[in-house]
């Protein structure tokens, strides 16, 4: 019975495995025994045979080899150093999924847990880390934190803290800097799982729905110049004043000074065109830009002078010259 | 600690959207009736009765906070020393949707009339920082300054 409370897999289970026992019900106990719950393999609870003891305090004057972790963005590395500044071993690795410090980190302490060929089994961690806090929090119903709190304890890790100095000073060390600044090969962990995603179908239809709120940016000139929205956010806005924006949703002055939207009835004519092929046109300012015989000359000299067609204009959103030229050859367009 | 309640100091929000239980009821303290309210800021999260944005309050706030932000990223806008636009976005996130999102998350999940008046001052904040006008189109703004909507802000 004390094997199955530690085993955390149902302390219900188990204590009426308890009551059973104390009422004299022995049939009773060997129908809960063979029962799902208590068979299954994954536990809910920490077995208190398996609690962390508090963490010897690292010395300064100690000088044998010891691991620790280095944060970097996108990796950790798990460096065993001795006398402050030899690195004798070193593992580098990334959560495959959320590759974020925590993640990184637990993903290669558990690795290092199962890695056999690891010597020496001394870990410093700094006063404040939160994976400490979490291996340490005996409250924790955090499945991946217990299995790596119990996993560190079967395979007889020593945990040790540091001062934040310590830490600093084995970080500097001459010789790991040298070593952190060449590539070397980070592993892709996937343990452990953090069950990402449950809801699927919900998320790619959220997804979905957040893309077509973001194509609801587009105007009608912006989605025929350039459909992709990620270009024209790389901008700066400071190269935009007032009229280039109103004009790229399709408004201007006309030459007796009034404000006209380009949208355009069946059947009318676009302001100052006279040509039976400007019929069809629905957009002022677009058909100026993409159609209209009486551009063309305009139209040439930018094509040329940006270098592209009217098919790839988004080439020259990508710098300040082109773009430049591209408004100034809208704005004429508009007047 | 053996701390007494000030009946003066002490207000009743009753938090409902249906049937207000609040109008049948007292509450008293050592025989004195403590004071109803319909909206209260505790830690500078605006709650009101109904668990929606009180508009006007919103705004005052909005003002009182993003005016000295929207000042700074107008002087940037002027001196022309932001050269990408990665650089705004970070600047925009930093000193204006940070400012106006953080105390209002939990009512703008809830209340799609606070995130569209969040989405409007957010736009008119925009303006004034690059010195756009009053009919510049909201869309084109948001766009420019690369700014999530307040619904999708509130989701992640």
């Amino acid at each position: 019975m004390e094997n199955e409370i530690a085993s955390g897999n149902d302390h219900t289970t188990a204590y009426r495995m308890l009551l059973c026992q104390l009422n004299g019900q022995k049939d009773e106990i060997a129908s809960i025994c063979s029962s799902s719950t208590i068979t299954s393999q994954r536990g809910r609870y920490y077995d208190p045979r398996k609690l962390m003891r508090k963490p010897y305090d690292w010395n300064p004057e100690f000088n044998w080899p010891i691991w620790f972790f280095v944060e970097r963005s996108g990796r950790t590395v798990a460096v065993k150093m001795a006398n402050w500044d030899v690195v004798i071993d070193l593992r580098s690795g990334r959560h495959s999924t959320k590759p974020i410090s925590y993640f990184n980190t637990m993903a290669l302490l558990y690795h290092m847990c199962d890695d056999g060929t690891i010597s020496g089994r001394d870990l410093l961690f700094p006063g404040s880390s939160t994976l400490l806090m979490a291996l340490s929090n005996v409250g924790s119903r955090d499945i991946k934190t217990i299995e790596l709190r119990e996993k560190s304890f079967d395979t007889r890790w020593t945990i040790f803290t540091g001062a934040d100095y310590v830490i600093d000073r084995l970080k500097s060390s001459r010789s790991l800097r040298k070593l952190l600044a060449r590539s070397f090969t980070v592993m892709d962990l996937s343990i452990p799982d953090l069950g990402t995603v449950s809801h699927k179908k919900g998320a790619l239809v959220q997804e979905q729905r957040d893309k077509s709120k973001n194509e609801e940016l587009h105007t009608e000139l912006t989605r025929a110049i350039c459909e992709n929205l990620d270009i024209w956010r790389q901008i700066n806005p400071v190269y935009l004043n007032t009229m280039d924006l109103l004009r790229l949703a399709g408004h201007y002055y006309t030459t007796d000074g009034k404000f006209m939207t380009s949208h355009l009835s069946d059947d009318e004519m676009p302001p100052g065109c006279t040509d039976d092929r400007c019929k069809s046109a629905k957009h002022t300012i677009m058909h100026r830009i993409f159609d209209c015989p009486r551009f063309a000359s305009q139209r040439e000299d930018f094509l040329k002078s940006v270098g592209t067609d009217m098919q790839h204009l988004e080439k020259t959103l990508m710098n300040y010259a082109s773009m430049k030229k591209l408004f100034t050859f809208i704005r004429d367009c508009s007047n | 600690m053996d701390l007494e309640l000030t009946t003066t100091k002490c207000k009743r929000l009753v938090l409902s959207r249906g049937y207000q239980y609040g109008a049948t009821t007292t509450c008293r303290i050592n025989g004195d009736e403590v004071e109803d309210v319909d909206h209260m800021s505790i830690v500078g999260l605006y709650l009101s009765s109904k668990f929606k944005l009180s508009q006007d309050a919103f705004y005052d706030e909005c003002n009182a906070r993003l005016s000295a932000n929207v000042r700074i990223l107008y002087n940037l806008t002027r001196l022309n020393i932001i050269k990408t636009a990665k650089e705004w976005h970070t600047l925009i996130i930093w000193y204006i949707s940070n400012t106006m999102f953080s105390n209002q998350y939990p009512l703008l999940a809830i209340d799609k009339a606070a995130r569209t008046a969040c989405d409007q001052r957010m736009v008119n904040s925009l303006r004034l920082a690059f010195n756009w006008s009053k009919n510049t189109p909201a869309k084109l703004v948001m766009l420019f300054a690369n700014c999530d909507s307040s619904e999708i802000v509130v989701r992640k």
